[in-house]
């Protein structure tokens, strides 16, 4: 009996609970697929980034015409493209770009999506009236046909991409910030820091923020494997990054031409595009899992 | 109610003008016009210049929005630059091979992917479940457009059961048994992917209502497990996918684009494309319109079936 007290009335005041962010991550190495995800994913950063330090650049543009359509083999393990080009190598740099063009545009709409949401949802009134008015716009605008636009206007090349998949793909989580920040505008702990005097922008970015961190992280993780999906997308068109720059979506774009014949300079790409956004939705699916609190882990 | 809809349809007329103007402001931003395209590349600077003329492209363009928002205010959808048509019988063409394309597999993916979420949602953490969990995962991660390359490959060139595009065969004419053999592989391709998201959806929502008090209550009365999982359950359980049907609507337009062009397939989606990319102005208008118009029903369309099935969602 005394044991059970113990551990239900003293227990907390004896030490304090660990920080939340710490349960988090607690919580989410307990879900194996999610680790399983994260760790292939970070292998694959790794392994893409640090590139240049194991693999000068000029080796992916070096053209081999004796061995064109060479099929995989120990020198060129995802075999050689028309020009004789090692794919495996061009893979690496091309991962390098699809999967900076990815991440660096899913931060800036989750940026913007969480800057908009916190702004319409916080304040209100009018700013809410234009920033609603605005989200639905772009959520009405057809998403491939304005990137067609988009990448027609500019000359694509890395930025460009990043710009325009971060400019028009942050209305979904501009949504759902809106939403957590209506919610937490009402309740008595952001009314008690408003009655003792704290300013607008800490009351939201400091004490509302850390809230609705949950929604963010997750939809900010799948909006890295959409915008893997639509860079390929758009290069499949033929308006994303131009050869001789590679990315894994015009290598694969490329490969259409010679499929039948050599049908292994399409898969590989592919491949990876489906390892990295399997891997991205496990880990957002366990985020999503370790973040609610009624899921027990 | 009536009020409710009037109000939500008239919320909608600036919204389109809002999505008419930027795309129409975009298409002006981007090199080249319709007269380019039309031309070719050898064409000499005073044809081009001539035709652009003619056409009326070297207005402002501000002129040319108004001149086409004047044909769709006569309730015609204006001229097609590049094939000098009626914009409204050119959609009229591609509109039913677009249709049986999504329609098809928005009614394949909703019989799959129904008795596919119940049964891993009873069965929870049980083998098949696992196993659907990892197809379904796969499912939405595949890039369409790759799943489309390994499909051609295995069914069209290994195999050679079916054509690789198009709707029909070139020189044949029209069979319906030859029509639906090039159904079969875009088919596949929207419905595996469709099927994936939803089964998913459908096990998340069915779970949560299997932990809820009324089906624990409907069970301590002694209703069987197949009562209680078809009449109670299931019924609350389909909320979350009636928004995704209606969210798929606007694929009609925009979502199979990648897919019908991969196929050759004749539909809205490659229109899209192949308007797009040669600058055939009232073509890009009036498919965004048209996706538009669509986007707005179909939410308007969701909400209104929400309060049809929960009657405690209010609808003001």
């Amino acid at each position: 009996m005394a044991q059970v007290i113990e551990s239900i009335g003293i227990a907390p005041l004896a030490q304090e609970a660990p920080a939340r962010r710490f349960v988090i991550v607690r919580r989410l190495l307990r879900h194996r697929l999610a680790v399983s995800g994260l760790i292939i994913l970070l292998a694959l950063v790794g392994i893409c980034f640090t590139a240049p330090l194991w693999l000068p650049y000029t080796e992916t543009l070096k053209q081999v015409r004796s061995d064109t359509f060479a099929s995989p083999s120990g020198s060129a393990i995802f075999g050689r493209d028309e020009f004789g080009r090692n794919a495996f190598f061009r893979a690496v740099y091309g991962g390098r770009n699809s999967l900076e063009i990815s991440l660096l545009s899913a931060l800036i709409a989750t940026a913007i999506g969480t800057a908009v949401g916190m702004l319409a949802g916080y304040f209100g009134g009018w700013i809410d009236g234009v920033a609603d008015r605005l989200i639905e716009l772009f959520l009405t605008l057809p998403f491939l046909l304005l990137l067609i636009l988009a990448a027609a206007i500019t000359r694509p090349s890395v930025t460009s991409i990043i710009l325009i998949l971060g400019l028009f793909n942050w209305a979904v989580l501009a949504r759902i910030v809106r939403g957590e920040f209506i919610a937490a505008r009402n309740r008595d702990y952001t009314q008690a820091a408003e009655l003792i005097g704290c300013p607008w922008w800490r009351i939201a970015t400091r004490h509302i923020l850390p809230n609705a961190m949950a929604p963010i992280i997750v939809s900010g993780t799948l909006l890295f494997a959409t915008n893997l999906t639509a860079e390929a997308a758009i290069s499949f068109l033929g308006l994303g990054i131009q050869p001789p720059t590679p990315s894994w979506g015009n290598m694969l774009t490329n490969a259409q031409d010679y499929v039948i014949s050599s049908p292994f300079l399409a898969i590989f790409p592919g491949l990876l595009i489906l390892i990295t956004v399997l891997c991205v939705n496990l880990l957002g699916d366990g985020l999503r899992d370790a973040f609610d609190p009624k899921l027990r882990l | 109610m009536g009020r409710y809809i009037i109000r939500r349809l008239l919320q909608g007329i600036p919204l389109l003008i809002g999505i008419s103007l930027i795309v129409f402001f975009m298409i002006h931003l981007a090199p080249g016009d319709a007269a380019e395209f039309a031309l070719g590349e050898r064409a000499s600077q005073e044809e081009i210049i001539r035709l652009r003329h003619y056409l009326g492209l070297d207005l402002p363009w501000y002129q040319q929005y108004f001149h086409l928002m004047g044909h769709w205010l006569r309730g015609d959808l204006g001229i097609s630059v590049l094939q000098q048509r009626p914009v409204f019988r050119i959609l009229g063409e591609r509109l039913p091979r677009t249709a049986e394309l999504l329609g098809g597999s928005i009614v394949l993916s909703l019989l799959i992917a129904l008795p596919i979420g119940v049964f891993s949602a009873i069965r929870q953490y049980s083998f098949s479940d696992n196993v659907v969990t990892v197809i379904s995962f796969l499912g939405i991660s595949i890039p369409s457009f790759w799943l489309a390359i390994l499909l051609i490959l295995f069914f069209s060139v290994d195999l050679r059961w079916l054509p690789t595009g198009g709707a029909q065969t070139i020189g044949k004419s029209f069979s319906l048994l030859d029509h639906l053999k090039h159904l079969v592989l875009p088919l596949a391709v929207l419905t595996l992917i469709r099927t994936a998201g939803w089964s998913r959806y459908l096990r998340s929502s069915m779970l949560e209502v299997l932990s809820l008090d009324y089906v624990r209550t409907a069970r301590a009365k002694g209703l069987t497990g197949r009562e209680v999982l078809f009449r109670h359950a299931l019924r609350n359980a389909i909320m979350p996918i009636i928004t995704l049907m209606g969210l798929s609507l606007p694929d009609m337009v925009g979502g199979a684009i990648i897919t019908e062009q991969i196929f050759n397939w004749n539909g809205l989606g490659q229109l899209t494309v192949s308007a797009t990319v040669r600058r055939d102005i009232p073509v890009v208008m009036a498919l965004v319109m048209l996706s538009g118009v669509v986007i707005i029903l179909a939410n308007l369309l969701a909400d209104l079936c929400y309060g049809l099935v929960d009657p405690r969602v209010k609808l003001r």
